[in-house]
């Protein structure tokens, strides 16, 4: 199957967390904050200077650094159509 | 033995959620003007917390930080941990819910319901999701969680008295008492089982309408832009300290009419000479030399209400983790740091969000280079005498206000060197994780700020009326015996020959024996300085009231005056903070390097300042 980490998405993309290469404390701490194997995360946007990005995912925005959403690998990567960041300057 | 009701007198009731969910904006609907911020009993952490009313009976609020979950990984998580596990157990639990973000909260909530307390969980931003076209079916949700389930909107108070009549039940049930609760020994569940519980949940009940971020992502088109943004935040800085100057002056100019005539017809009722010479010379110069900088500092109190209730604090820290992450700070730590501009307290406690225990110290360390509240006087008063004031750009930022910018950019840059040089040196360490929840754009909620500015000015006339009246009082004293009949009678007092004694070390800084006493007093609180100096100058001019301008013109040079200024902006000058340093570090080691630290580095930059200065031609 064809992966990707996180850190490697372009902005409008999104993918299934497919594992996730952290310490037990960053993964529970990951997934407390619903970054857990199975959800869908989309890339939402850059920060001014890149790092940290911003991610949708359950309806609500997280910030993480390149390096641990280097530790995210996800599978089905794909364009996220729904992604508000690309609607918002459609006409709706 | 367990307690039976009426033994137990004081009804509590704990405001549990994760951040950003309206718990705070409900505390505040719910309490009003009737909070207080406390120590929770045992543990040496201060908490919030407010009375309201109920079938005419006192009920106690407890407004907990927020977390996600209850595995004490931050500070705030533990406390949050502790007071909802130790005793005596809150009387009940409500649960605030963000509405919006059902799947990321219910773990939460079902961490609590394991608890077996009294739990209600309200699901707030009613208001929202109906604009949305969200629909959450309350049945189900209610028998899944075996928890009563309740929608709410803080904000609009929607949904209140639904909430109250549960409350009242369930703080009535005599036949019931809440001790001892039972807690059956449960085998603790794992972040992975709270997620699918949740999301099974969430499946089974939340039908999503509109998603909340497409009006925040056009905002954050411009706020995360590579261009605008930083322009946008410069923009905001720059409005913030015009109206500093520009806003507070006729509020100030009231206040300063108002407290010279209070002198004039108090001073004038009172004909014993000691008498005379305390309340006018003492009380009303020395109080009032401080309390016309009220609306200065309410100002400064605002903006930064604003800028964190609207979520735009939240982007500005995750576009500074990138720099930050560098010197051994990170994102997180940016709250602090604002927060710190209003007052250091309040800012060495926001850093409990910070996991990492040595980004939460070096936060804590540097926190109090930010330009507080307490400094704005002195500062004001000091440009305002040797600043002139003329518009730098016309109509947009003047002299004065750039003058106070740039002591503001010392404070930051003394706090990202020291940052720097530790991370570099003694504190080395890898990065740690960062991340963080970037909340929707929301309006900020006015009777929040309200009650903030509220807060902040009760606050300030206290400190005014307690702490400040007081060293003024005694300094007044000082300052006026024993009585000479000398040309300089201030300078043949006790406080004058106190501070005569320390003239030689402070001669170097540009400074003479009068703002040596003043310095003696901002030991105390920084803007002591402002009601001494006050106090000294009434006391040897015979009029009632003396412009405090003119008086400190014939004190200071221009060049002493910056090195005075240079000395406030980056010296430890305040009690309050140092006992927070030790409690929220848990020790003195901290608190004590950072008072000679801080005081040191004063000392030095002012003795630059004014040799270099000297040197240069400067006078």
């Amino acid at each position: 199957m064809k992966t990707k980490k996180l850190s490697e998405l372009s902005v409008g993309e999104k993918g299934i967390v497919f594992a996730v290469e952290a310490d037990a404390v960053l993964s529970d701490q990951l997934l407390e904050l619903g970054v857990g194997v199975g959800e869908e995360l989309s890339f939402y946007g850059k920060s001014p200077f890149g790092d940290p990005m911003v991610i949708g995912l359950m309806n609500y925005k997280l910030a993480i650094r390149k390096a641990e959403a280097a530790k995210i690998i996800l599978r089905d990567v794909g364009p996220n159509f729904k992604n508000e960041a690309n609607h918002a300057t459609d006409a709706h | 033995m367990p307690l039976t009701l009426t033994e137990k007198k004081d009804r509590t009731i704990v405001l549990a959620g994760n951040p950003n969910g309206g718990k705070t904006t409900l505390f505040n609907a719910l309490t009003g003007l009737r909070q207080k911020v406390g120590n929770y009993p045992g543990i040496t952490v201060e908490k919030k917390t407010g009375t309201f009313v109920l079938n005419g009976a006192d009920i106690t609020l407890i407004d907990l930080p927020g977390t996600y979950s209850l595995s004490p990984r931050s500070e705030d998580a533990r406390v949050a941990a502790q007071v909802l596990k130790g005793e005596p157990f809150p009387d009940a639990v409500l649960c605030v819910v963000d509405g919006n973000t059902l799947e990321r909260s219910l773990p939460l909530v079902l961490q609590i319901r394991a608890l077996n307390l009294p739990t209600l969980v309200l699901i707030n931003m009613a208001d929202e999701l109906k604009k949305m076209g969200t629909t959450i079916d309350l049945k189900e949700m209610e028998r899944r969680l075996s928890l009563p389930v309740f929608t709410i909107s803080a904000k609009t108070r929607q949904g209140f008295p639904d909430v109250k009549r549960w409350l009242s039940e369930k703080l009535k049930e005599d036949s019931c008492p809440s001790f001892p609760v039972s807690r059956p020994h449960i085998s603790p569940l794992t972040t992975e089982d709270l997620r699918r519980e949740s999301k099974a949940i969430v499946q089974a009940v939340v039908r999503n309408g509109r998603s909340l971020h497409a009006f925040s992502a056009k905002v954050d088109k411009v706020v995360m832009h590579k261009v605008a943004g930083p322009l946008l935040f410069a923009g905001v800085v720059l409005v913030v300290f015009q109206a500093v100057f520009s806003w507070a002056g006729p509020l100030m100019d009231l206040i300063d009419e108002t407290i010279r005539l209070l002198g004039l017809g108090v001073g004038g009722l009172i004909t014993n000479d000691f008498l005379h010479s305390l309340v006018v010379d003492g009380v009303i110069a020395g109080v009032g030399g401080v309390v016309v900088f009220l609306p200065q500092i309410l100002i400064v109190f605002f903006f930064i209400s604003v800028m964190e209730n609207s979520g735009y604090l939240a982007r500005a820290a995750i576009v500074m983790d990138r720099f930050f992450s560098k010197i051994g700070l990170q994102g997180k730590s940016f709250l602090p740091f604002i927060s710190s501009y209003a007052c250091a307290i309040p800012g060495i406690m926001a850093a409990r969000t910070i996991e990492s225990r040595r980004e939460r110290l070096a936060t804590i360390f540097v926190a109090p280079f930010m330009t507080c509240s307490a400094r704005l006087p002195v500062y004001a008063l000091l440009i305002a005498a040797f600043v002139p004031a003329v518009p730098v750009v016309k109509g947009v930022i003047g002299l004065q206000a750039l003058a106070l910018l740039a002591l503001y950019v010392l404070g930051f840059l003394a706090a990202i060197l020291t940052a720097w040089g530790f991370n570099s040196t003694v504190m080395k360490s890898d990065k740690t994780p960062f991340h963080m929840e970037v909340p929707p754009y929301r309006w900020p909620p006015l009777r929040g700020t309200l009650l903030l500015l509220w807060d902040r000015s009760k606050v300030f006339i206290r400190q005014a009326g307690g702490v400040i009246l007081l060293v003024n009082v005694a300094l007044w004293f000082l300052a006026s015996y024993p009585k000479s009949a000398g040309p300089e009678p201030v300078k043949e007092s006790y406080a004058g020959q106190l501070g005569v004694m320390i003239e030689p070390l402070i001669k170097p800084l540009g400074f003479n024996w009068k703002i040596g006493v003043g310095l003696i007093g901002s030991q105390a609180a920084r803007e002591v300085i402002v009601s001494s100096l006050s106090t000294i100058y009434s006391i040897e001019s015979d009029q009632n009231s003396v412009a405090l301008q003119d008086a400190l013109r014939q004190d200071l040079t221009p060049l002493s005056a910056l090195s005075l200024l240079v000395f406030f902006a980056l010296a430890m000058q305040c009690m309050a903070t140092t006992a927070v340093v030790r409690r929220e570090t848990g020790g003195w080691k901290i608190p004590v390097v950072q008072f000679f630290y801080m005081n040191g580095l004063a000392y030095t930059a002012a003795l630059v300042v004014f040799q270099g200065g000297r040197w240069l031609g400067f006078q």
